[in-house]
């Protein structure tokens, strides 16, 4: 099926469903899993804040003259740690009180774009250096195009293709950006 | 030079040709970042910041400044055509616009907003331009405490205004101010928080953050959200009657006043402005049961307290270096890396950014008026686009954009870090607002608080005895009680 048909199934799938917005992006969680979640990122707030008033501590909170280079970050880690540890002890409340049974781990299918757009990012800045700015630029596109955007592979290669030619012309001519050119011979030689 | 002569001056800096240029290149961009699913206006301007580096200082502010009110006008049509409000100050308008939409009216809806938002967008600027010399020079009688407590107040509205949980603002803050502390010590340049990296001795790069945060992090979640296949509403009629205007006489001149007042407050949002334009609005109305079904006043009022809530909101920034949300937190980044620091030293030090911004946003309002109504059957089409490809695309640009400033892998690991991070905070309904706000504001905050104690032999009174400190931090106090116990005890109860 092409990626039309895909998309119409998809739509038609989704089309009773409600737009979510920034406001209500936590309906993307289920809700045991974001009250897990909120519990671990009130303890690594909370910890943060410690190890923050531990190390502005060795920095030193005062100098021969005035407040020394520790007593700012001193505070902003007691905010942390203040502000972290209320929240861990309501988020462990919730967790305890909360008596409704926790869906399976609900649709983990929608989460697989941006995996994989988050794993191709890693992967850019890995073969970034070998494969050169162009080669590199070239293959997230067009995996992104393909693999997240759903499209198909001669439209992928068609936008990659355009688009690439226009940042490289824009930053490598116009504006004079150095690009790192491949260190594989055969590319470095045809200036890739 | 007084309001008048420095708007003069503005003129001639903002219709240079070249300026004219970056000012139709934001409104367009602007309007896009409103109509595009899933990109609102801090992402729009956060994504565009590397290419800034490149422009001259007037011309990279005009251009991000009219993508910020120019978003104000892209949100009006999704919310009008489609009933999708891009951003929350653009729900208000989804009440009558709609409606007026599936009546046929669509063209007059959005006219109809395109001139109260010019109207309300030449108020506020007007407004700006008479008070920011008196407001700048009282800014530069401040000194190290008072600033520091103008910065703090600043913070704190954000915390209380911004977001459903006052301790997850909070947390933001101290996560933000954190960012800003790594690399060398303002005053004696020894590395903090390095890691032993020496590439951070420079500091966190404002780029990863701004566009992490809030470009990347924002495509990202938006590839896991479906989309639903929305179907804009046919456009028809765009001129609107003698009626249609003059019922909407009143509603714009009441929201120019709304927007404008609301737009002077650090940390206020741009939805309470609609929304009290709204509720006014159906107040004074002889039929307030029209309300809902498809009011021309219901759409007037509100986009015209938006428009003007968006240019009045530059007048804190401006006079006082201090923004009032994400977007200008944005702003004031592109100001910095610009080498110029927005407040009062600015009319001074830089007048032909200052005033030609300035006089930028008359000109950009009248853009946007002249664009907005016959380009709105191309973003019809526009609306059509899958945001997926869109994503691809956007995603892409980012990192070529983060790593042409600075030709550095280390700053798209960066991004990478803050997007993922951002998703998580997004995610767990964190505000994200107050953690920019702190983390461009944190280190003249440090500044301001280690020169008060050094010039006052480490006295920490200092910040309640000396008296307009002792005010702004006394606001502040009672910014956190009025604001935020009725809602706590609310959820108590």
């Amino acid at each position: 099926m092409g990626s039309s048909g895909r998309w119409r199934r998809t739509s038609a799938k989704a089309a009773s469903e409600p737009r979510v917005s920034n406001e209500h992006a936590e309906s993307l969680l289920t809700p045991a899993a974001a009250r897990v979640a909120e519990l671990l990122v009130s303890v690594a707030f909370t910890a943060s804040g410690g190890a923050l008033m531990v190390a502005s501590i060795g920095l030193g909170l005062s100098a021969a003259v005035g407040p020394g280079p520790g007593l700012f970050p001193f505070l902003s880690g007691s905010v942390l740690l203040v502000a972290g540890a209320v929240s861990v002890v309501r988020d462990s409340l919730n967790l305890r009180t909360d008596s409704t049974t926790s869906s399976p781990a609900g649709d983990r299918a929608r989460w697989s774009r941006p995996a994989i757009a988050i794993g191709l990012y890693v992967l850019y800045v890995l073969l970034l250096a070998p494969l050169g700015f162009v080669v590199a630029t070239a293959m997230l596109l067009f995996s992104l195009l393909l693999f997240v955007g759903g499209r198909p592979v001669w439209s992928s290669l068609a936008i990659t293709v355009g688009a690439v030619i226009v940042l490289r012309i824009g930053l490598g001519e116009l504006l004079e950006v150095p690009l790192p050119l491949s260190r594989i011979i055969f590319l470095n030689w045809l200036g890739l | 030079m007084n309001g008048l002569d420095g708007l003069l001056h503005g003129f001639a800096v903002a219709l240079t040709p070249g300026n004219l240029a970056f000012a139709l290149i934001g409104c367009l961009i602007g309007m896009l970042v409103g109509v595009l699913p899933g990109i609102g206006q801090s992402t729009g301007m956060a994504l565009l910041i590397p290419l800034t580096y490149f422009l001259p200082p007037a011309g990279a502010i005009i251009m991000l400044a009219s993508i910020f009110y120019g978003a104000a006008y892209g949100g009006t049509i999704t919310s009008v055509l489609l009933n999708v409000p891009g951003e929350s100050e653009s729900v208000v308008t989804t009440f009558d616009g709609h409606p007026m939409a599936r009546a046929g009216r669509a063209g007059v809806a959005l006219t109809i907003s395109a001139i109260g938002s010019f109207v309300g967008g030449l108020v506020a600027t007007l407004g700006l331009a008479f008070a920011a010399l008196p407001l700048s020079q009282l800014g530069l009688r401040l000194g190290p405490p008072e600033y520091f407590a103008l910065m703090l107040l600043g913070l704190t509205l954000a915390v209380s205004l911004l977001g459903k949980s006052l301790v997850k603002g909070v947390l933001a803050l101290g996560l933000g101010l954190f960012l800003a502390q790594i690399g060398s010590d303002p005053t004696q340049g020894s590395p903090r928080f390095t890691f032993g990296q020496t590439v951070l001795l420079d500091g966190v790069p404002l780029l990863a953050v701004l566009m992490g945060f809030f470009g990347v992090s924002d495509v990202l979640l938006t590839a896991a959200r479906r989309q639903r296949d929305a179907r804009p509403a046919a456009v028809e009629r765009l001129v609107p009657g003698r009626a249609d205007l003059a019922a909407s006489a009143g509603p714009i001149g009441r929201g120019s006043v709304i927007g404008f007042v609301l737009g002077l407050i650090p940390g206020m949002v741009a939805a309470v402005s609609t929304f009290a334009s709204y509720v006014v609005e159906r107040r004074v109305s002889k039929r307030p049961e029209r309300f809902g079904k498809g009011a021309i006043q219901g759409v007037a009022g509100p986009e015209t307290a938006n428009n003007a809530f968006a240019n009045a909101s530059f007048i804190p920034l401006f006079t006082l270096g201090i923004p009032g949300s994400a977007a200008l937190a944005i702003l004031l980044g592109a100001f910095l890396a610009q080498g110029i620091t927005p407040g009062p030293e600015m009319f001074r030090d830089h007048p032909e950014v200052a005033w030609g911004v300035i006089a930028s946003m008359i000109v950009g309002n009248a853009i946007l008026l002249v664009l907005s109504v016959p380009l709105v059957r191309g973003w019809v089409q526009i609306l059509r686009l899958r945001p997926e490809v869109l994503g691809a695309i956007v995603l892409t640009v980012s990192v070529v954009g983060i790593y042409s400033v600075r030709n550095s892998v280390y700053d798209i690991g960066l991004l990478l870090v803050f997007a993922v991070l951002g998703c998580v905070l997004k995610l767990l309904s964190y505000p994200l607002p107050p953690l920019i706000l702190a983390f461009v504001l944190g280190e003249r905050m440090e500044a301001a608080f280690r020169q008060s104690l050094v010039l006052n032999q480490g006295d920490a009174t200092v910040f309640v005895t000396r008296p307009i400190a002792a005010v702004l931090l006394a606001l502040a106090l009672i910014a956190v009680v009025v604001l935020r116990v009725p809602s706590i005890r609310g959820r108590k109860s």
